[in-house]
């Protein structure tokens, strides 16, 4: 059993300044499960409190069926790769990954056994009596990893393992991580990154984690699910807005009335359109939020039904795709991804489909209205 | 206007001029210092102070290091490098309490011992002097550590403590993870990353004990307890007017820190450098 | 960090460990404060208890005066002689110190290769123990065996022979003499590190727009050294109020007080005096000024400091 339970775990800095609030969720065994979140949300605050860094004010954190409040980080059956790997400077590769063993009084041949076994997973075999500082950054996130796989955990933490890393080898290293996940399927992950394409590329779960202004919300969970789940199905503004790149274009509307198809709203433009969306609970007249991704705006040769009429006042080719900026976005301009370059220009005007089923609508609160069609 | 050609000549002279006029300031009393004790007593009463030595005469030195001044030598070894040890351990140790655990009064203590730096040691002169009387550590060398110790330590704390907030704190966490205890941590993971300012530490605290005056004045009387700055001071007393062997002994006093020098000057330069400042 | 322990008072297994946790800042400072409360907290404060003490020493005859020590000390010429010296001292430290120290710095700044060997050689009388020096210079001054003045004799100036130590005239001055010496190399090598901060684009840009060297050094450098010149300043002040080895071991303070200092008169009064108790007054009050200089001078530069 090496599910990971936290329930009602808040934590704050000073009185007033929480950063974890209310945190309830489960891990379940071998799952890999990213913490996703700008910077400042708690998402390593969350890690921390996992392998025992830090304490939680209230709640309660369960590894398999103990609680582990009250246990010291190393009895904890857990092993954290760093961001900045915080290898043992002092110590070779081959001392750096058999410390934390030698701690634990395992005895000798066992510790060499296990060293090198890692060393022979991660392809570092050649290093074992190389210092840190003779390192390559790459190697010495294996190092750092290796030192984790030794230990033989029950769940792998990883505290933004690749941001010290350059762009290339950092698509690579996250492979291996895939990899490693792949190799160890007993063993559950948690992986902490702002970044979103790690969490869609890695994750068996996102936890989105809340941060901002808003208060009242910040260090909460905004999303848990499936990456696919979130791209697909934000459960609310902030969900819709921080996944996705170009992010989601966000529309004020006038809800009108709920049809057959779904919600029937106005745009500020004077379009309509039909969300599949259960807009039951609102009155008519209700301000929502419509929200529809780059990627999905299509253009169409003539207005219709579903389509959104624009100034275009920039375009941005990339070859494979372009951007289409449009006039009439708030706050930020509305962008259309579009296949090639795209086929307008800065001054024309031009007309894009929003199809039914990839918009979004959101209430006054920014809570997203439920889908009439599941996934 | 230093561009000029004529500036520029008169900097391309003036630097060296310089340079050289401080440098003859420099060794001209260590010029003294050395020839004289190569001469004999009646030498230096019958010739000039500036005219060479006769023979390269090592009467002087053969009679200095047969007399006690080996004793001396032995002594100042003895509580310096005990010292120095103990220094280095103790501070250490406070320097970790205040770079990396949180507890009340943390930096209320920390200030505290900081600002022992300006604390003149005079003061603590006569009070001290009692205490080693009533200790029966009077007049042995023993009675020289403790103050050593104690009045090097605020500025070896302070040292060791911004050095060690340096340190990483993922460092201390991964020691956390590996099953280290505050102790362990402090032994196996913050000790040997100290090097650099344990070394300023010690090489710093190790010459201000070596040449330390007052204390050991004070402190000892007798020859087979005092410090090879105590040499000097007895063998003064001592050989009354034979200049060429009391400038022997300085000469001998002298030579460990300058043999010292010599193979680590960066070091050293940059070791007392920095225990100065921050005093 | 101590977290765990936050939340866990006692607690089943964990509980020894925690504990040991939460002992570990009081075993790790333990030996310091002791040691410090020892030799420095507890010799203060006795130090000030004895200042009202009339004893000599020796024997169970302390007599409780109150604070007729003080009032001594308020009237007593000879300590606020020393105390003027003091001030001599260290006034003179800083005005002959500084420019020296800033012109040498700036000639082995330009000397190239050979600026490493001057300044290993400069540094070396800060390796002298201030008795061995003190004895070197004593005999350097030397009225009849010096090579001071046998020197003024060889370039002519023989009329400006002196008996250096032994003239209250000019006592102070040749003792200052030594300290500057000692202490000149000091002071240069941290206004070298202060040069060496300066950075190089500033100097190139200013060559750009026309500037003479002259001009980057009076206009550009020496302003980029204020915080340096604080620096030894404070260092310099501080460290001549408690000045005592190199005086008393050349002069004891002498001729006639003329270099007297207030440590070396503390130490006359205890230990060539056997007035133990008027010896603690002038230690408590040499405390005193000390930290009342030290804290104006370290406040005066902190705020010119945050003002810039």
């Amino acid at each position: 059993m090496t599910s990971i339970t936290l329930s009602g775990v808040n934590k704050s800095f000073g009185a007033n300044f929480p950063v974890i609030r209310g945190v309830d969720l489960t891990i379940d065994d071998g799952e890999f499960c990213v913490f996703l979140g700008p910077s400042g949300c708690g998402k390593s605050t969350l890690l921390r409190m996992v392998a025992g860094l830090e304490t939680a004010y209230s709640g309660e954190i369960r590894i398999g069926d103990r609680v582990v409040d009250k246990v010291e980080p190393a009895d904890r059956q857990v092993a954290m790769v760093f961001q900045n790997y915080a290898l043992y400077p002092h110590m070779s590769v081959y001392d750096n990954m058999a410390f934390g063993l030698r701690q634990a009084k395992t005895p000798k041949d066992e510790i060499e056994r296990r060293v090198k076994e890692a060393a022979r997973i991660l392809q570092i075999e050649p290093l074992l009596d190389r210092m840190p500082k003779a390192l390559s950054g790459g190697q010495r996130q294996r190092v750092a990893i290796g030192r984790a796989i030794v230990r033989q955990p029950k769940v792998f933490l990883f505290d933004e393992p690749l941001s010290n890393l350059d762009a290339a080898l950092r698509v690579h290293m996250r492979s291996e991580i895939a990899t490693l996940h792949r190799n160890f399927p007993a063993a559950s992950m948690i992986y902490v990154t702002h970044d979103q394409t790690e969490a869609m590329a890695l994750a068996d779960k996102i936890v989105l984690l809340h941060a901002g202004k808003d208060m009242l919300k910040h260090g909460s969970i905004a999303q848990v699910g499936k990456p696919l789940d979130l791209y697909h199905r934000p459960r609310n503004l902030f969900v819709a807005g921080f996944l996705g790149s170009p992010t989601m274009n966000f529309l004020p509307a006038t809800f009108v009335g709920q049809e057959t198809g779904g919600a029937h709203v106005t745009l500020k433009g004077g379009e309509e359109l039909v969300v599949p969306v259960d807009g039951s609970q609102l009155a008519a007249g209700a301000p929502v939020t419509l929200g529809v991704r780059p990627e999905h705006l299509a253009p169409v040769p003539v207005p219709a039904i579903q389509t959104l009429t624009r100034k275009v006042s920039a375009v941005e080719h990339f070859g494979e795709y372009s951007f289409v900026y449009l006039d009439g976005g708030t706050p930020a301009p509305l962008i259309a991804k579009v296949a090639g370059d795209g086929g307008v220009k800065a001054g024309d005007s031009a007309t894009f489909v929003a199809p039914a089923d990839c918009c979004h609508l959101f209430d006054a609160d920014g809570i997203a209205l439920n889908h009439l069609n599941s996934l | 206007m230093a561009s000029s050609p004529v500036s520029r000549a008169t900097g391309r002279v003036a630097v060296p001029v310089l340079g050289l006029i401080w440098l003859a300031v420099t060794t001209v009393p260590f010029l003294f210092m050395v020839m004289t004790s190569f001469k004999t007593q009646q030498e230096s009463f019958s010739s000039s102070v500036w005219t060479l030595p006769e023979a390269f005469n090592l009467v002087n030195y053969i009679d200095v290091l047969s007399g006690s001044f080996l004793t001396y030598l032995k002594n100042s070894v003895m509580v310096v490098a005990i010292s120095v040890l103990l220094v280095m351990l103790i501070a250490s140790m406070a320097a970790y309490a205040f770079a990396r655990i949180r507890f009340r009064f943390n930096e209320a203590l920390f200030g505290l011992i900081v600002a022992g730096m300006i604390v003149p040691i005079h003061i603590t002169l006569v009070p001290i002097y009692l205490m080693t009387r009533h200790m029966g550590l009077y007049d042995s060398p023993f009675a020289l550590i403790g103050p050593y110790v104690a009045t090097s330590l605020p500025i070896s704390v302070f040292i060791l403590t911004e050095f060690m907030r340096q340190i990483p704190k993922e460092l201390e966490e991964a020691a956390r993870l590996d099953g280290c205890g505050p102790f362990t941590i402090y032994f196996k993971i913050f000790l040997p990353l100290s090097g650099p300012g344990l070394s300023t530490v010690a090489i710093y605290n190790g010459i201000m004990m070596w040449n330390e005056f007052i204390f050991a004045y004070v402190l000892t009387s007798s020859t087979s307890t005092r410090t090879l700055p105590m040499a000097v001071w007895d063998f003064q007393g001592q050989y009354a007017s034979n200049i060429p062997a009391i400038l022997t002994v300085v000469t001998l006093t002298s030579l460990p820190l300058i043999v010292a020098y010599a193979f680590g000057q960066e070091k050293i330069v940059n070791g007392m450098m920095a225990g100065s400042l921050k005093g | 960090m101590t977290d765990i322990s936050t939340r866990s008072a006692g607690g089943g297994a964990g509980g020894t460990v925690l504990s040991l946790r939460k002992l570990a800042p009081v075993i790790f400072l333990a030996p310091a404060i002791l040691l410090l409360a020892v030799y420095l907290l507890y010799p203060l404060v006795e130090s000030f208890r004895l200042s009202l003490l009339d004893w000599n020493g020796l024997g169970t005859d302390a007599r409780f005066v109150g604070l007729d020590n003080w009032k001594k000390l308020a009237s007593d010429a000879l300590f606020w002689r020393a105390a003027r010296n003091n001030i001599l001292l260290a006034v003179f430290s800083v005005l002959i110190q500084m420019p020296i120290a800033v012109v040498l710095a700036v000639v082995l700044d330009n000397a190239g290769r050979g600026s490493r060997i001057l300044k290993i050689l400069y540094f070396l009388p800060l390796l002298m123990s201030s008795v061995a020096l003190g004895v070197l210079f004593k005999y350097f001054y030397d009225v009849n065996f010096g090579p001071l003045n046998a020197l003024l004799d060889y370039v002519g100036l023989g009329y400006l022979a002196q008996d250096w130590l032994g003239d209250t005239r000019y006592a102070l001055g040749a003792v200052i003499a030594v300290v500057c010496w000692q202490y000149i190399p000091f002071y240069m090598v941290l206004f070298m590190a202060g040069l060496a901060s300066f950075p190089a684009e500033i100097s190139e840009a200013a060559k750009l727009d026309g500037a003479s060297e002259s001009t980057i050094f009076w206009k550009m450098k020496l302003p980029h050294l204020r915080g340096t010149f604080r620096t030894a300043i404070v260092l310099s002040v501080i460290g001549a109020l408690r000045y005592f080895d190199l005086i008393y071991v050349m002069t004891g303070g002498g001729p006639e007080g003329a270099s007297e200092l207030m440590a070396t008169y503390m130490y006359r009064n205890v230990f060539s005096s056997f007035q133990l108790g008027y010896g603690s007054t002038v230690a408590s009050a040499m405390f005193i000024i000390v930290i009342l200089i030290a804290s104006v001078l370290l406040r005066f530069s902190k705020r010119y400091e945050t003002e810039i």
